[in-house]
């Protein structure tokens, strides 16, 4: 029979090993789960073509090993060691999936083999992909050689975190792994470029973020979110999907940032060294700092890296003489880039307090220069009701309604019940005062 | 124009810089200098020679893949099988020819060329089981009946999930 096949077979006749292996990668051209199916059937087809699949290593670099209540162990063992054995020194790139339901009955059956041998080449993990329950992360090791080719770790834990508050208080040995889990392979720290991480604590991943370009994190905690920012600087794209409140808030609904909400509990440099470094074209900026307001130059400095900003809302501050001055001045002119949000079409400022509003109302009069780019302009106070020196002064009344005659859409809401547009009611208090200025007068 | 003459004795005239995008003849140019003298390709037939031809004329000026082209280029060149329309419409032909341009692009050195035939046949195998693939080249199963065990065995490693 072998006859035959040198007679007819191209791969036997006429084609030296290295073309027939160069064709055998090019079948392998994803790395999706059912491509593992191709190495098997290209050996499956005659001697030849078995000798030629099982000396071309680049056709068993990708390992998919899933876990499920049915599977056999010993089928995937030994699966896992004829890939690494024909994958010969290449990198790898490793899928691991286990189900959640699956991992206590598979305790006994040796998921932990499995990992030992994977740890044992850790030195070839290119691509790491992990679908687990909490506690097997503890299982991870290398601490000889480490991972120093990983370039991509994908992290995804299919049990509760350890923020999801379990009514059951029963206790068992995975619970107290669960506290303890980490991604700590021991050894010298791998630095891969992209990092995906869903449902588990940045805290629980330890790696060196210092070649970390690309991360995608779901349901993160926005303190993890800056922290993010902070470790990683060389970080370029992030992608955060379901961003869940703590000290921070964010709701990035792009892959690239148009949007950031943040209480200003904490320093406001790690957003902004990540939005000077990111290439995110920020629509949307809420800005809260309740009574930490603390941080002048650093929100006129954060206001400067977001050119691309339409919308601002600054909430639980006052604005400061620079902030008016930047705005006032964009419309004198100046290059593009030097205006101080050329975009902004739409500023909210709310909670400002009754010391404070003179103040802003003061310096948006002594600019005197229109405001800019900004097309829309909500302003909310929140000054008790009766107070006669918060109506506006006619000078300053004047102002906002010469803006709104320039086609400002300009709104001076106190959030005092009962209130309103001080602006309506302001020029309402004046025309009345004028009314019976002109009765007395009559009279 | 440089003069090539195949392995049945044709001769073949084409512009010096469609036939440099054969490597082997470039350094062949490079080292004899200038010379009218025929350049010999006793491994490739007239009728592959004029199917090479008709794909280096199409790829003309278009960059040569560099020398050092560093390994993860090369990984990227591996991780696709996608081929250009009009490479597809060329390399549309009987597996006998497809199998003898592959050969010629390896001996004349024509990466892009190898890399066209080689991802043709891949896409042939791709997605067809061991049966198949048997038929598609005429293949004959030569395993014993333990290495049959062996496949069986692996196959269920494939189907266990």
């Amino acid at each position: 029979m072998l006859s035959v096949n040198a007679f007819h077979d191209p791969f036997t006749t006429c084609l030296p090993t290295e073309i027939a292996s160069l064709i055998f990668t090019f079948c392998v051209d994803t790395e999706q789960e059912i491509e593992k199916r191709i190495p098997l059937a290209l050996s499956a087809v005659s001697r030849r073509w078995r000798e030629i699949a099982q000396s071309t290593s680049a056709l068993w670099t990708s390992i998919h090993l899933e876990f499920n209540s049915s599977t056999i162990q010993s089928s995937r063992e030994e699966m896992l060691r004829h890939w690494l054995l024909h994958s010969s020194q290449r990198h790898l790139s490793i899928h691991l999936s286990i189900d959640c339901d699956t991992e206590h009955a598979f305790e006994t059956r040796g998921y932990r083999t499995i990992i030992n041998i994977l740890n044992s080449h850790s030195y070839r993990w290119g691509k790491l992909s992990l679908q687990i329950p909490l506690h097997l992360l503890n299982l991870f090791r290398s601490e000889i050689c480490g991972a120093p080719a990983l370039y991509w770790l994908s992290i995804g834990i299919t049990s509760k975190e350890d923020d999801e508050d379990d009514e059951d208080d029963d206790s068992d040995d995975a619970d107290e792994d669960d506290q303890t889990a980490k991604f700590d392979l021991g050894g010298p720290l791998p630095a891969p470029r992209t990092v995906s991480i869903s449902s588990c604590r940045l805290g629980r991943i330890r790696i060196d973020w210092t070649n970390v370009t690309d991360v995608d994190m779901f349901v993160p905690f926005i303190s993890e979110c800056l922290t993010l920012f902070a470790t990683a600087p060389r970080l370029r794209e992030c992608e955060l999907i379901n961003v869940r409140d703590d000290d921070y808030s964010a709701d990035p609904s792009t892959p690239t940032f148009t949007t950031i909400f943040s209480n200003c509990r904490q320093p406001l440099d790690p957003l902004q060294s990540f939005l000077i470094r990111s290439s995110a074209p920020l629509k949307f900026l809420h800005i809260d700092e309740g009574d930490f307001f603390h941080y002048e130059d650093s929100l006129t400095n954060l206001l400067w890296t977001v050119p691309s900003l339409e919308e601002l809302e600054i909430f639980g501050t006052c604005l400061f003489d620079e902030f008016w001055e930047l705005l006032t001045i964009n419309s004198e002119g100046n290059a593009r880039e030097e205006q101080f949000l050329p975009m902004l079409t739409s500023l909210t400022l709310d909670a400002i307090s009754d010391i404070e509003i003179e103040y802003e109302l003061q310096e948006v009069c002594e600019a005197d220069r229109g405001l800019g780019v900004p097309k829309r302009l909500d302003w909310c106070v929140n000054i008790e009701s009766g107070h006669d020196e918060y109506y506006l002064d006619e000078a300053t009344l004047q102002f906002f309604e010469r803006l709104i005659s320039d086609g400002l859409d300009f709104k001076l809401l106190n959030l005092q019940p009962q209130s309103g547009d001080m602006i309506t009611y302001s020029r309402a208090y004046y025309d009345e005062m004028s009314d019976q200025y002109q009765s007395r007068s009559d009279s | 124009m440089v003069l090539l003459v195949t392995s049945d004795n044709e001769q073949f005239n084409a512009d010096k810089d469609v036939v440099e995008r054969s490597v082997l003849i470039k350094n062949m140019l490079e080292d004899v200098g200038e010379s009218d003298q025929p350049i010999p390709l006793p491994n490739v037939s007239s009728s592959v020679l004029k199917k090479v031809l008709e794909y280096c004329e199409h790829h003309r000026g278009e960059p040569l893949p560099s020398a050092d082209a560093d390994q993860s280029q090369d990984e990227t060149r591996k991780r696709t099988t996608d081929i250009s329309e009009w490479d597809q419409k060329f390399i549309t032909v009987d597996q006998e020819m497809l199998f003898e341009i592959i050969l010629a692009a390896n001996y004349l050195d024509i990466k892009s060329l190898l890399d066209v035939g080689c991802k043709t046949v891949a896409n042939m195998i791709k997605g067809k089981t061991p049966e198949e693939i048997r038929k598609l080249f005429n293949i004959v199963n030569d395993f014993t009946p333990e290495e049959e065990a062996q496949i069986k065995k692996e196959n269920e490693w494939a189907e266990d999930r």
